[in-house]
């Protein structure tokens, strides 16, 4: 497994990109600063929509700019970096830790089984929007990842942990269908693509109040990962003898991928791919060290997010495009990059 | 009783059902307006089936004529077993049974869904001389337009005030639109045309915020049952924008389809506006 992984975790060793993390952190900062303006200043309507409208919009009727703004405009650009934070982090941690380059939260079924969570508690338990809602989602992430690492967690092929997690998604995402179908709801049966696909669209602060707290907890799980990430690149033997209790640290990384994928999901949807691009992009400029990859992928998950969600809005289209779509159109031919090199180092 | 359902139920006392009937006994209805027209000219007795939404007291509000009336789904062998005389099907749906049952003989007729006040002049009266009962088809539109009359006279001498329908999904009702016939009826200047909705289309809540409607109406639909769509009716936003006010909320299955029973839609949009004490 080493082997074959060597090219994409561990780097080449011919060519060095590597940059100084505070240089790569600022940089990350300095991207997220622009696109977060940008998803300030763009929003989805006729007069409203076009960059810079609201600021024209501020000049005559300040009221209801200032609504726009409080209300709309910035609980989806927090959601956005958000989510976009938790879902980088994870993948970044969940690739290190299984030292698998295709291991992404929604690949995994770790994000369809959070939106089977919480379509359960949406749908049929509490009813509607609550703070109950992230745990459904969470419950969905723990059941998942735990079935994962008892079914492929152990095997030494990359691509079997990516079938159990292609079996545990399609599964997921039938009964997921399943109960919007059965749900009461006369929409339900169309929300299927809401929580397949994802979408930031007229989310509210009362999303990010809900959502915030859980992803937070969820961040220092997945960062005290840190120390032992970077011992496992010595194999879990060596990290073993080093100190590193690999239980807890696998416990510590399921529950922060729960807090993290179980929280975002519940509020926006699954939306795939990021874990998987970001980590990738960035595993170069930290010299392919997967602790020091962690905080950039945080940054460069939320940059990425807020870039596909400023696209969904500026892509003119009938009814909004979901984000999901801008991320799988990045990823998934990301995704067959990946599977063409893995190809091509396996001895 | 609730007063819109006391404005349907106005309309069975209008003109008593004809008890010795011509023209067809055993009507099948395969869809929702349909059924209503059907229920509203001949009553339940000559009906051998309606649709599983004509049924249900969420979707139509004669569902309660239709106790002990079997139920369809749209589906050619259902309507066969019924042995209809008289098929009544909708335009744009269930085409494939619609098609094998005009292969096999039936008479079939498509009802049209008018969604302007003349439009239901139109379609209902023709539904009147397809069912054999001309007369009362006259007589329930005459009824339909005095009540109309009566609303708009109400109304009149209120200042008129400007409003949009913000439903689930951010859906809403413009021109030509039912809602919109009604919402004018009731003194409502409908702002969705403004922003190029059609008869119906989805506004942005940025758009809704940004031409400040007076009002919000909401054609209530099934709202217990959660879901995304009808969060967004939910938005903090609007409720920071009214106030807290609440949305003028009138029964939408009164709205769904064009038939007389209109007249109880613009009586209870009428009355809803009057009760939220809006000058």
């Amino acid at each position: 497994m080493y082997a074959m992984n060597d090219s994409v975790l561990s780097g080449p060793h011919k060519t060095n990109r590597e940059v100084k993390p505070s240089v790569l952190v600022l940089a990350l900062l300095f991207l997220l600063a622009a696109l977060t303006v940008t998803s300030l200043l763009i929003g989805r309507g006729a007069s409203t929509g076009g960059l810079g409208d609201l600021l024209n919009l501020w000049r005559e009727d300040p009221e209801t700019a200032r609504l726009i703004f409080s209300q709309v405009r910035l609980p989806r650009t927090l959601l956005a970096l958000l989510v976009g934070a938790s879902l980088g982090l994870s993948g970044a941690v969940l690739q290190g830790l299984l030292r698998n380059p295709l291991a992404e939260p929604a690949l995994l079924g770790a994000s369809s089984s959070a939106a089977l969570g919480a379509v359960a508690v949406f749908y049929f338990g509490v009813g509607g929007m609550s703070y109950f809602l992230p745990f459904g989602g969470m419950a969905g992430t723990l059941l998942a990842t735990a079935v994962l690492l008892i079914l492929g967690g152990r095997s030494q092929d990359t691509l079997t942990l990516i079938l159990a997690g292609v079996a545990i998604n399609s599964l997921t995402a039938a009964l997921t269908s399943l109960a919007l179908n059965i749900a009461p709801s006369p929409y339900a049966a169309l929300e299927i693509v809401f929580w397949i696909l994802g979408s930031f669209a007229d989310r509210t602060l009362d999303h990010v109040y809900m959502a915030t707290p859980l992803m937070i907890a969820g961040w220092l799980f997945l960062l005290s990962t840190r120390r032992a990430l970077e011992a496992l690149t010595l194999g879990e033997d060596t990290a073993a003898t080093m100190g590193f209790n690999m239980i807890a640290v696998k416990l510590r990384a399921i529950l922060g991928t729960a807090f993290c994928v179980g929280a975002a999901v519940a509020v926006t949807g699954v939306i795939s791919f990021v874990g998987l691009v970001v980590p990738h992009v960035l595993r170069p400029l930290v010299g392919y060290q997967p602790g020091r990859l962690l905080i950039p992928s945080m940054l460069g998950g939320a940059a990425l997010m807020l870039g596909a969600d400023i696209g969904v809005r500026a892509i003119s289209t009938a009814l909004e495009l979901k984000v999901g779509v801008v991320t799988a159109l990045i990823g998934a031919p990301f995704f067959l990059h990946l599977l063409l090199v893995l190809r091509r180092t396996r001895p | 009783m609730r007063a819109w359902a006391r404005g349907a139920f106005c309309f069975l006392l209008t003109a008593a059902v004809p008890a010795v009937a011509d023209g067809p006994q055993r009507v099948v209805s395969m869809n929702l307006c349909a059924d209503q027209m059907a229920l509203l000219l001949v009553g339940p007795e000559r009906i051998a089936s309606v649709s599983f939404l004509g049924a249900d007291p969420a979707e139509s509000p004669l569902a309660h004529m239709t106790d002990g009336i079997a139920v369809n789904h749209g589906l050619a062998e259902e309507v066969i077993a019924a042995q209809p005389d008289l098929v009544l099907a909708g335009r744009y749906t269930t085409s494939f049974a619609k098609a094998m049952l005009k292969r096999l003989g039936y008479n079939v007729v498509e009802v049209g869904s008018p969604d302007t006040i003349a439009g239901i002049h139109e379609t209902f009266a023709e539904v009147g001389s397809v069912l054999g009962v001309p007369e009362r088809a006259a007589a329930l539109l005459e009824d339909m337009d005095r009540r109309l009359g009566a609303v708009s006279q109400m109304m009149a001498g209120r200042p008129s005030r400007s409003a949009i329908v913000y439903d689930a999904n951010g859906f809403t009702v413009g021109r030509p639109g039912l809602a919109d016939e009604v919402m004018t009826l009731a003194g409502l200047d409908n702002k969705a045309p403004e922003l190029g909705i059609g008869a119906y289309g989805q506004v942005p809540l940025e758009s809704v915020l940004t031409v400040q409607p007076d009002i919000i109406v909401r054609l209530v639909y099934r709202p217990d049952a959660p879901s995304i769509a009808s969060e967004a009716m939910r938005h903090p936003a609007l409720k920071i924008m009214f106030d807290d006010r609440p949305p003028l909320s009138v029964p939408g299955q009164l709205f769904t389809c064009g038939t007389p029973l209109i007249a109880a839609a613009a009586e209870a949009m009428a009355n809803a506006l009057v009760e939220s004490g809006v000058p």
